[in-house]
């Protein structure tokens, strides 16, 4: 562990996908899905990934955990550069760090019990030697997230759950290692209103119990407020502002953001009386994007540089980042 | 706004027959829609939301096993047609439908502008040219390059195939239209944008819209009205205006107390437990196993719905007589 604090460190990271166009050419062109991202998250912190479909987030979170090879850039973990381990070093990676996926119900197998799907990670790590010990790490997990009687549950099958019991059968697959860094990648998204903050609140509790760094990925801004220190707003494959979630929603920045927060509703009959003023249009391909603004052709403040030169993240307050050529002090 | 009534629903039943049992998806739901209203159907999945869209529109599964009750439309009860009549004069002549993920159901080897012209070849008999050129304005009417209408759906993007589909639904000029969950996977800003369009043609072609929705923040960007059904009954009928800033239903104000805002402070709180069964739902009121509020009564008999305001009814024994 590095001596500050600092789980996760991110430099200047890139994930671009190869595709090749045309059959014999050789020409190669790249999505640049993840495009330079720089941050770093402190252990038992929750930083939230927040971007509109397309923008690289689920590239990021999976980059991070090493399913996907990053092109550049680095990744540190507790201070060790992994960004290319390999083997063995990668096994232990992957055990300090648990993945939640977006859709509960294909995420187990159908054929498996809960308890044969959660005790998978410990046989596959060699984690616990006994059965006995296994069974009761099994038992210990499902608790942690509230699914009791546990014995109730652990030998049912999937299709017998409902989608917010899964994803907490899920949570409980990802933290069964005890790692260091989760990553939920739209934990909510398919549930429930009431589910949704059900699932989320046991999240934060299993965070600061158990001191976790959560990478908690969405696209509704409004969950990010009560769930997370830290917010990302990510659009097509850049980082668009960084701060604490507090100064994010308090004082957007980037014109980005600001149009998320408004196109955002909040449950109000006053609502269905005004039009809301939001940026047309829709995110650009990422294949060779030019290099300027990405948000630039939507951008209702956009002036000649934005078209010419992507700008650098300014830090426009202490700990609160811009990429916007508005920011760039004169 | 005017009060003409334009649809009258009364004592609408819709039950399916599976193997575990009869599935009681919709049962006795009464609601009134003015012209120009808005009414939003609110509730978890499962509860019943699009089941009555379909119903609506009979568009329905082959293991029905009752479909009863009066759907009445500027004075004619519907129901009473057989299905012949019902496909010629009603569906989407007067009621049409936005389904939830219509923007992927277009057909991938015909051009758009032809797709969104079907309804008037087939229902009207126009001529296809003219047709054509009907949708060709009409979706430029929705924000979209008229060039569009020689494109395939793979070549649009997601909010453009949405107000496409939004196009056909109203080429037939209909009076009502039901939109089922009509930007449930589109991007935030792209959905600010189709929600702004709504809202134009709305007041444009003095539409009335059912909305379906599950998410409270969004049907409060169009809903006048707002009806909430849980486990298949409406539990909850009001004004937009009465219904965001005092719920009555136990379930209705957790579902908005649950919705989590940038505009407050308020912290998100969730109602324990799930939704029930319907092959088995509980006895009595359906929500009392979930109910912070129940009593004795509660899980004995099922409540009416009881008038409690101006328009505005309520099905628990909260509000009931006697109490």
């Amino acid at each position: 562990m590095s001596s500050d604090g600092k789980l996760l460190e991110l430099e200047d990271l890139k994930k671009w996908f190869e595709i090749r166009r045309g059959f014999l050419s050789s020409k190669v062109y790249y999505v640049k899905a993840v495009d330079g991202v720089t941050f770093s998250l402190d252990e038992g912190k929750a930083v939230s990934l927040v971007g509109e479909s397309g923008s690289g987030k689920t590239t990021l979170g999976k980059t991070i955990i090493r399913l996907y090879e990053p092109n550049g850039g680095r990744i540190l973990f507790q201070g060790k550069d992994v960004t290319h381990i390999k083997a063995n070093d990668l096994k232990w990676y992957r055990r300090m760090t648990g993945l939640v996926q977006q859709d509960p119900f294909g995420a187990f197998a159908s054929h498996f019990t809960i308890f044969r799907s959660l005790e998978e990670p410990l046989l596959i790590h060699n984690a616990v030697e006994s059965k006995e010990k296994r069974a009761e790490r099994v038992f210990k997990v499902l608790e942690e997230v509230r699914l009791t009687p546990v014995e109730d549950f652990a030998y049912k099958y999937p299709h017998m759950l409902s989608g917010g019991q899964l994803q907490r059968v899920a949570i409980a697959r990802a933290i069964i290692l005890e790692p260091k860094l989760i990553i939920a990648d739209e934990p909510v998204s398919m549930l429930d209103a009431s589910v949704r903050i059900e699932i989320l609140t046991l999240l934060r509790r299993l965070q600061e119990r158990l001191r976790l760094s959560v990478i908690y990925i969405t696209h509704d801004l409004a969950t990010t407020r009560f769930f997370s220190e830290w917010a990302l707003i990510m659009y097509a494959g850049h980082v668009m502002e960084k701060a604490s979630t507090q100064e994010v929603l308090r004082n957007p920045l980037h014109p980005y953001t600001k149009a998320l927060l408004t196109a955002t509703p909040d449950p109000n009959p006053e609502n269905r009386n005004r039009f809301k003023e939001v940026p047309p249009g829709e995110p650009p391909a990422l294949v060779n994007p030019p290099i300027c603004c990405r948000f630039s052709p939507r951008c209702p403040l956009a002036f000649d540089k934005c078209f010419k030169e992507e700008p650098p993240e300014f830090e426009a307050t202490s700990g609160h980042w811009v990429k916007c050529w508005l920011y760039e002090r004169s | 706004m005017s009060s003409e009534t334009v649809l009258s629903v009364h004592d609408l039943k819709l039950y399916y027959r599976t193997r575990k049992g009869i599935v009681k998806a919709l049962d006795d739901v009464n609601f009134d829609l003015k012209k120009e209203d808005v009414l939003a159907v609110v509730g978890e999945s499962g509860c019943g939301k699009s089941t009555l869209a379909r119903a609506l529109v009979r568009v329905l599964p082959r293991n029905i096993h009752t479909y009863e009750g009066e759907i009445i439309l500027n004075g004619r009860n519907v129901m009473d047609l057989d299905e012949e009549t019902f496909r010629r004069e009603i569906r989407w002549r007067k009621i049409s439908i936005v389904f939830q993920g219509a923007m992927n159901s277009f057909n991938p080897v015909y051009r758009i502008g032809y797709q969104v012209a079907e309804p008037l070849i087939i229902h009207d008999h126009v001529e296809k040219k003219k047709a054509i050129e009907k949708a060709r304005q009409l979706m430029e009417l929705m924000g979209m390059p008229s060039a569009f209408a020689e494109r395939y759906p793979f070549e649009l993007s997601g909010g453009m195939k949405q107000r496409a589909a939004i196009a056909m639904a109203l080429i037939t000029n209909p009076e009502i239209v039901i939109l089922d969950e009509p930007t449930s996977a589109l991007d935030v800003l792209t959905q600010a944008n189709i929600i702004n369009l709504l809202k134009r043609i709305k007041n444009e072609f003095r539409l009335s819209y059912i909305f379906i929705t599950h998410d409270l923040g969004l049907a409060s960007e169009l809903a006048n009205r707002v009806a909430v059904i849980y486990a298949g009954k409406m539990v909850e009928l009001s004004s937009a205006d009465v219904f965001y800033t005092e719920p009555k239903h136990p379930y209705s104000k957790g579902l908005l107390l649950s919705v989590p805002t940038l505009r407050t402070d308020r912290k998100p709180e969730f109602i324990s437990g799930a939704p029930p069964s319907l092959i088995d739902p509980p006895s009595g009121c359906k929500f009392h196993p979930r109910c912070r509020f129940a009593w004795s009564k509660c899980s004995a008999e099922e409540p009416a719905m009881f008038k409690v305001g101006e328009d505005h009814f309520v099905r628990c024994w909260l509000y009931g007589d006697g109490r």
